[in-house]
């Protein structure tokens, strides 16, 4: 698509930067979206080494790649996110002889619950902790990335439905837990 | 708290979370990106970072590995075998545990001389070897009639000695198709501490003991002489094959008469009218070369024939008289002239004709009647008693 004829969002434009070699452009880009991303991560490797890793990688093929993206005047956000899933993926099929991944981590020994539990990241903590791995999945791609709820879906590959219901479910646990706590 | 408030706080729990490696990347962005194909970026350009515990276990790894490989190539490297080659030339080659030449010793003059232009070192063993058997080809050492070629291994395990004739044998055979010769390879293991006889090889020495202690009629002063070609006639004639050694290919007798022939010769030269059948033959050594020794016996005298074994030349002819010495008036050991027979011809298989030069019917034996007429005296028996025991030293 002509780019002349597209309204690009600032974020595109720094993509078109970074295509061209601006490394301030990228600078912005990690300072604004390294939480999404490692947010992201976390939700799908539950480990929080692993998901700097991946945070740490996809600004590097953001880098490397920004001039394969195609401008069409929305954020590119789940673009970036996309590469974040692909990259945790591929992680997770080369880790897993070595880590699993439980639907909930109560277990108290965990080295991710202690640590939030340190780090005093209560609602953080509630959401690696209590949730399913879908339900964190869209929580954080909600809360910290500002995805929509169809862009969710179309990131996930889950129908519009099940993100609505899953995020409302989370909602409530979330409250439950945490209305004595907040 | 409300669902905006929760997704607030989560926000800023994350945020706080999350690192802040822009530095480390904006470093690993300093590589060149890689070019693009059909629109797709097909690799990140650098490694990004690890972790600490897959840092350590790649350290750990690398650390194993370089140990490993380490201790592999000082094993290989320290492991050293030798070869021996002997034709006449006799090249020792030490090949370490790649099987590459890591040494190479001229045993004597001629293997200098072959191999004055000729480096080995450093060259795979096969290589190598076939290097070796072509230049034996082409300096003549090794023909379709002299086809022989003696392969030593020392300082080896039997496996490693097995792997390494298999190698070895592939290699002549590459050459020797080439020149579309057909060789006799005895490749033999011997002990690390294999005794040398002289200035012989280990190798050479070897199979020189061995045949040695196989016949009674060689010993080890006469058979150090010979040439790997007539080692490796004697053994074969003599079916003494070292225990510790392979025979690939037929030795070629295409330069030497076989006992048929020699009986045929000794029994033409022989004043007495005797058969070939009447001949016997032991293989010997006369003058540095392989002969027959050819065994005539009369009703009157032995008669010993030494016969090289490759012209059909008689070297030498001893008769001693089967009389008692009483009746012997003059004892005749003789010697054949050196001069060769012009009648033996230099074919493999010749057909004698001619009388040899000098034979013993030049000295008849006195008849009874004679020393009956001639009584001898006590001074003149005790000189016949005397030479008669010199002949039979002479024989035994």
């Amino acid at each position: 698509m002509d780019e002349a004829m597209t309204h690009l969002t600032p974020d595109e434009e720094r993509i078109l930067k970074i295509a061209n070699g601006d490394r301030d452009a990228l600078s912005t880009m990690y300072l604004q979206h390294k939480g999404a991303v490692f947010g992201f991560a976390l939700s799908m490797l539950h480990d929080r080494e692993r998901a700097e890793d991946v945070m740490q990688e996809t600004f590097i093929q953001l880098w490397n790649s920004a001039a394969s993206y195609i401008p069409r005047g929305k954020e590119p956000l789940s673009w970036l996110l996309g590469i974040t899933k692909n990259l945790a993926l591929r992680r997770l099929r080369t880790d897993s002889l070595s880590v699993s991944i439980p639907e909930e981590h109560s277990d108290p020994a965990d080295p991710l619950d202690h640590y939030l539990a340190v780090e005093n990241k209560l609602i953080l903590r509630a959401v690696l902790t209590k949730l399913s791995e879908e339900e964190q999945q869209i929580v954080l791609l909600h809360a910290v990335s500002g995805l929509k709820h169809r862009e969710i879906a179309d990131l996930l590959e889950m129908p519009l439905s099940t993100v609505l219901n899953k995020y409302r479910r989370a909602l409530q646990k979330l409250k439950k837990l945490l209305g004595e706590s907040i | 708290m409300n669902e905006s408030q929760l997704n607030k706080r989560l926000r800023e729990e994350v945020e706080q979370l999350a690192p802040n490696r822009l530095e480390e990347l904006l470093a690993a962005c300093d590589a060149p990106p890689a070019p693009r194909k059909d629109g797709r970026v097909i690799s990140f350009g650098q490694k990004p970072k690890r972790s600490h515990w897959q840092r350590f276990v790649a350290i750990a790894a690398m650390l194993i590995l370089i140990i490993g490989i380490g201790a592999f190539a000082g094993v290989k490297g320290m492991s050293r075998t030798v070869l021996t080659f002997d034709v006449n030339p006799s090249v020792s080659v030490m090949v370490n545990g790649f099987n590459r030449v890591c040494r190479v010793k001229n045993n004597n003059a001629d293997a200098a001389v072959l191999l004055a232009d000729e480096d080995l070192m450093g060259k795979p063993l096969s290589e190598a070897v076939e290097t070796l058997t072509e230049e034996f080809i082409e300096a003549g050492y090794v023909t379709d009639a002299s086809n022989g070629i003696l392969v030593t291994v020392q300082d080896a395990s039997d496996s490693r000695a097995k792997k390494l004739q298999e190698m070895v044998l592939s290699s002549v055979e590459t050459a020797a198709e080439n020149s579309s010769l057909h060789l006799a390879v005895l490749y033999q293991k011997i002990d690390d501490d294999q005794s040398t006889i002289g200035t012989l090889s280990a190798g050479k020495s070897a199979l020189v003991q061995t045949l040695a202690k196989s016949s009674k009629d060689l010993d080890e002063d006469e058979l150090k002489n010979l040439s790997i070609q007539d080692l490796l006639y004697v053994m074969d004639i003599l079916s003494a094959k070292p225990a510790s050694a392979q025979l690939t290919g037929v030795v070629s007798r295409a330069n030497y008469q076989n006992s048929d022939v020699i009986a045929a010769l000794a029994a033409q030269a022989c004043p007495a009218d005797v058969s070939t059948d009447s001949v016997t033959t032991v293989l010997d050594c006369f003058d540095r070369g392989l002969a027959y020794v050819a065994n005539v016996v009369t009703d009157n005298a032995e008669y010993a024939y030494t016969v090289s074994a490759t012209s059909g030349q008689i070297l030498e002819a001893v008769v001693t008289p089967t009389t008692s010495p009483e009746e012997t008036s003059e004892p005749t050991p003789a010697t054949t002239p050196t001069t060769p027979d012009p009648t033996v011809p230099a074919d493999p298989a010749p057909v004698p004709s001619g009388e040899p030069e000098q034979t013993p019917a030049a000295e008849p034996t006195p008849t009874p009647a004679e020393e009956i007429d001639n009584p001898l005296s006590p001074e003149d028996f005790y000189g016949k008693i005397k030479d008669f025991a010199d002949a039979l030293d002479r024989i035994f």
